[in-house]
């Protein structure tokens, strides 16, 4: 009863609102607004009713408006047989000629021709030389395409005078001789005369003929075609054409509306034309990653170059381990080096970077001695060893620095002649204060390698390291003759005065260091660099009371740092670098004082300043010091994801908790979908202690660990593991289904609750030490030696978190030892998740 | 990283003068004033494959995943392009 209660008005309400029951105002004004508003259908009814109850020119003329809009419609949407249908009752309704607007166009595009000519031939007879032609001349460019494309019988049906024939030949001409590739085809295509139904076919062959040559003119002629061309179905071709070939083009090509079309484009590319549908399945696939592109090359293997298809689809299994067992029965197994490649490759994909050198190690292993090509593998090989580990300056124990510095010295034996090595390796020798080393191996590269400037650069760093001032000038000079312009250099010499003032300002020799001080403005550039040398120089003057020169000096240093802020910031630094007094009295000499606030600009540019290697963490913050009340409200300033993220990254490392906690919430905020700032947060708040965490606050650190993963960021992902160490998360389903589950499962560090993050960090030597020792000393003892090289409450944390009993089996997993092997004596090769080796 | 091969055009086969030729003309076709993207991109592909070194350490090293670009190069015959036959421009002014 209430259903029918409710029924009621709303049938109510549609009868009021029919056309019917409208006064004739209201009618009119709604057919209207449904005509603007492109509600062709409703228009068409609202006129009928209209034109029902007054048959009015102005209605008249509207209804066929609607109808014509509506056909348009659905010719829009390729239904050009209902659009047809529709222009025929516009003609019958509305009284209009039916041969008008695009209907010729449409009638010939569904291949109805006949009407077309039909039509043509009458309105040619009717026409009068000097009368307007202008419909005549329409139907003529609409009729042109096809009348070229028909066989010559079907000529005969035109007037042998129809002007429509009269330039056919020539357009045809110039079509033959494009196709037979002619030298003669550019001058018959200039031969299509201009008033002419074929002029677009000569614009778009010329278009064809300059695209390998020119493609932007070709492109330029394209774009000045009249948008409702007739020839429309080859321009849409050529427009593909202008494209290289790759992902767009394919997708433009996969858009074409009909097979010739399709064929076409293939054919300007060069490719066989009954590559049709398999290019349309590859358009299809794109996007879809990695394992549907693999998918598809298993699939087409047998009619694609069988050695290019293996090569693509190895590659591709480094990304799609599910489809290397379809690669491995396709293509039967690889050689036994390109086999460990393949699975070095694939550990470096996962970023289990160990795993990785282990393997490449096995390759090299595998290498023919003693052949030119084997011996360049080996090099390279243990040169890219030594660019997957750490860098030098950050693997903080000497015993990686040494590891990766043997690769290098061992690559050398292998490859004596790359110039590139021999320098990485006299610096790392330089940075480790192998000094010895360093010359004995440079002095040998300056011979072999003369005149080669990162040689001698080299030199510069090392003469300097050596404290042979006057040598490394010598070099140095030598590196501008070469490379007049070279900035480092002058930067390597000129800091290296700096340092030297610093230590004779420290001494309290002020005249000393100002000696030093004019020795590095011959070598420094313009900018912060003399920005820092005019502070050194206002602390060196203030320290020998000359006043004026001080107030001059920091002035200049305003100058060069483009602002007081940095100029106050990096007499904070050299203060702090000096451990000395003296820059807040030179501050005041000079009138500079804390900032209020900070802008973004000057925020990263303060950081910036303070993140140079001239100062460690320690001294960087001292300097911040007094700038932590503007910094602190800093922190809500908007700041882009790249500029928060160092900001954060910045304040982490010169160990200010609390503003980075500021700095890391506020980004949390504006960019809620970066995992790196809940980092941030979290090991700010919580330093080296993340079991203080809640476990809600554990959970959104495994989801951020996931998401980062997923974004492919996996420094953060790493970060957060190394972070959470102690507490360890759970991964959420491994690494998502790429990874088949078919081998002996070792997941990331996630797995391993407890064990403490400096074993990650163990290379190939120590973990084949630590399988021996396990090997020898039996797991118990072993456990035991852990527990004694171990802090005590780290061990005990070990013991409750993980289980007495599977601590030694996740270590061992963690570090790549195979147990089993270990335990029975048999040998179980480890091999990447996923992969069939 | 798009295949370095792919972007100056050249077979894996490509010695050192090839590699200079074909970056020559790709610079040529792609001048940094007027394609910086393009070019960046011819340039570090001239990088990665200079000299045989190089070209051997992009072979062992190479792990980033081939896109559909490279398998379109496989589908591909060896000529860059060709003209289309009188018969297929006529398919495509017939309306087919």
């Amino acid at each position: 009863m209430a259903r029918k209660d409710k029924r009621k008005p709303a049938k109510a309400a549609a009868k009021a609102s029919s056309p019917q029951n409208l006064d004739t105002t209201s009618l009119a004004a709604a057919a209207q607004s449904s005509l603007d508003g492109r509600q062709y259908k409703e228009a068409i009814e609202l006129y009928r009713e209209l034109l029902k109850r007054e048959p009015r020119p102005d209605w008249q003329l509207a209804r066929a408006e609607a109808y014509a809009g509506r056909a348009r419609e659905l010719a829009a949407k390729g239904m050009l047989k209902e659009a047809l249908t529709v222009w025929r009752n516009r003609t019958e309704v509305c009284g209009t000629a039916l041969m008008s607007g695009p209907y010729p166009a449409w009638l010939l595009q569904t291949g109805e021709m006949e009407e077309v000519v039909r039509h043509y031939r009458q309105r040619l007879a009717r026409s009068t030389p000097g009368a307007d032609n202008a419909e005549l001349q329409v139907l003529e460019v609409q009729l042109a395409p096809h009348l070229l494309a028909a066989p010559e019988a079907e000529l005969a049906r035109f007037p042998a005078d129809a002007p429509i024939l009269r330039h056919r030949a020539s357009a045809r001409a110039a079509l033959t001789a494009y196709a037979a590739a002619d030298p003669q085809a550019a001058e018959l295509i200039k031969a299509i005369p201009y008033r002419s139904p074929y002029r677009d076919l000569g614009q778009i062959l010329k278009t064809l003929l300059i695209l390998p040559d020119d493609p932007a003119a070709a492109r330029s002629i394209l774009n000045r075609l009249p948008a409702d061309t007739a020839f429309e179905a080859l321009a849409a071709v050529a427009r593909s054409a202008l494209e290289p070939v790759g992902g767009p083009w394919l997708q433009q090509v996969s858009a074409l509306g009909t097979p010739g079309q399709r064929r076409l484009a293939l054919s300007l590319k060069g490719f066989a034309p009954n590559r049709d549908g398999l290019l349309g399945e590859l358009a299809r696939i794109r996007t879809h990653g990695p394992q549907a592109l693999l998918d598809f090359l298993l699939r087409y293997r047998t009619a694609l170059p069988l050695e290019t298809v293996r090569t693509l689809c190895w590659q591709l299994s480094i990304h799609a381990p599910a489809g290397a067992k379809s690669c491995l029965q396709a293509f039967g197994r690889p050689q036994p080096f390109e086999e460990k490649r393949l699975q070095a490759l694939r550990y470096e994909q996962q970023n289990y970077l160990g795993d990785a050198i282990d393997t490449w190690q096995q390759a090299k292993s595998l290498l023919t001695r003693g052949s030119a090509s084997g011996e360049l593998r080996a090099a390279l090989i243990l040169r890219h060893l030594a660019e997957l580990s750490p860098p030098l300056e950050n693997a903080a124990r000497r015993r990686i620095q040494n590891e990766i510095l043997g690769w290098l010295a061992e690559s050398l034996r292998h490859d004596p002649d790359d110039a590139e090595t021999v320098v990485k390796l006299v610096a790392g020798y330089r940075r480790t204060d192998r000094l010895k080393e360093a010359r004995g191996l440079l002095d040998d590269a300056l011979g072999r390698f003369p005149g080669q400037v990162p040689v001698l650069l080299e030199a510069v760093e090392l003469a300097l390291a050596s404290n042979a001032y006057k040598k490394a000038v010598g070099y140095a000079r030598k590196v501008l003759e070469l490379d007049p312009i070279n900035g480092r250099v002058r930067s390597i010499l000129g800091n290296a005065h700096l340092s030297h003032a610093r230590k004779q300002i420290k001494a309290n020799k002020p005249d000393a260091a100002l000696k030093e001080l004019q020795q590095a403005e011959e070598w420094l550039a313009a900018g912060p660099q003399r920005g820092r040398l005019h502070v050194l120089w206002a602390m060196a003057t203030q320290d020998a009371g000359r006043t004026e020169e001080t107030r001059a000096r920091i002035a200049q240093a305003v100058g060069e740092f483009g602002g007081e802020v940095l100029a106050y910031t990096a007499l904070n630094l050299e203060g702090a670098v000096l451990k000395l007094k003296l820059p807040p009295t030179a501050a005041s000499t000079a009138g500079l004082s804390v900032p209020g606030s900070l802008s973004a600009e000057q925020l990263m540019a303060i950081l910036r300043l303070l993140d140079s290697p001239q100062s460690d963490p320690k001294t960087a913050a001292a300097a911040l010091a007094p700038l932590s009340k503007p910094l602190l409200a800093a922190a809500s300033l908007k700041l882009p994801e790249a500029d928060a993220l160092y900001v954060c990254e910045t304040l982490q490392k010169f160990d200010q908790p609390r503003l980075t906690a500021s700095f890391a919430e506020a980004a949390r905020r504006q960019h809620p979908q970066r995992p790196a700032f809940l980092y941030h947060l979290c090991r700010a708040r919580f330093g080296n202690n993340p079991w203080n965490m809640s476990d809600r606050q554990i959970d959104e650190m495994a989801q951020a660990r996931d998401l980062a993963m997923q974004q492919g960021d996996s420094r953060t992902a790493l970060l957060i593991e190394r972070f959470m160490g102690p507490v360890a998360i759970p991964f959420e389903d491994d690494f998502g289904e790429d990874f088949e589950d078919d081998g002996p499962s070792f997941g990331g560090p996630g797995d391993f609750p407890g064990i403490p993050s400096d074993f990650l960090g163990l290379g190939p030597e120590e973990r084949a030490a630590m399988a021996a020792m396990i090997e020898t000393l039996g797991e118990e003892a072993f456990l035991q030696f852990m527990k004694q090289t171990m802090p005590r409450k780290q061990f005990r944390e070990l013991e409750l978190e993980a289980g007495r009993e599977n601590i030694v089996p996740m270590l061992a997993e963690m570090l790549g030892i195979d147990l089993d092997k270990i335990r029975n004596g048999s040998s179980k090769t480890r091999k990447p998740r996923g992969f069939p080796f | 990283m798009i295949d370095p091969y792919r972007i100056l055009g050249l077979s894996p086969e490509a010695d050192d003068e090839a590699v200079r030729r074909a970056y020559l003309e790709a610079v040529r076709r792609y001048p940094p004033e007027r394609e910086p993207e393009r070019f960046e991109r011819v340039r570090a592909a001239y990088e990665a494959l200079r000299d045989p070194r190089r070209r051997l350490q992009h072979a062992l090293f190479n792990r980033a995943a081939p896109e559909v670009e490279e398998v379109l190069e496989c589908l591909k015959p060896a000529v860059a392009g060709s003209r289309p036959s009188l018969d297929e421009l006529l398919a495509v002014l017939g309306g087919h």
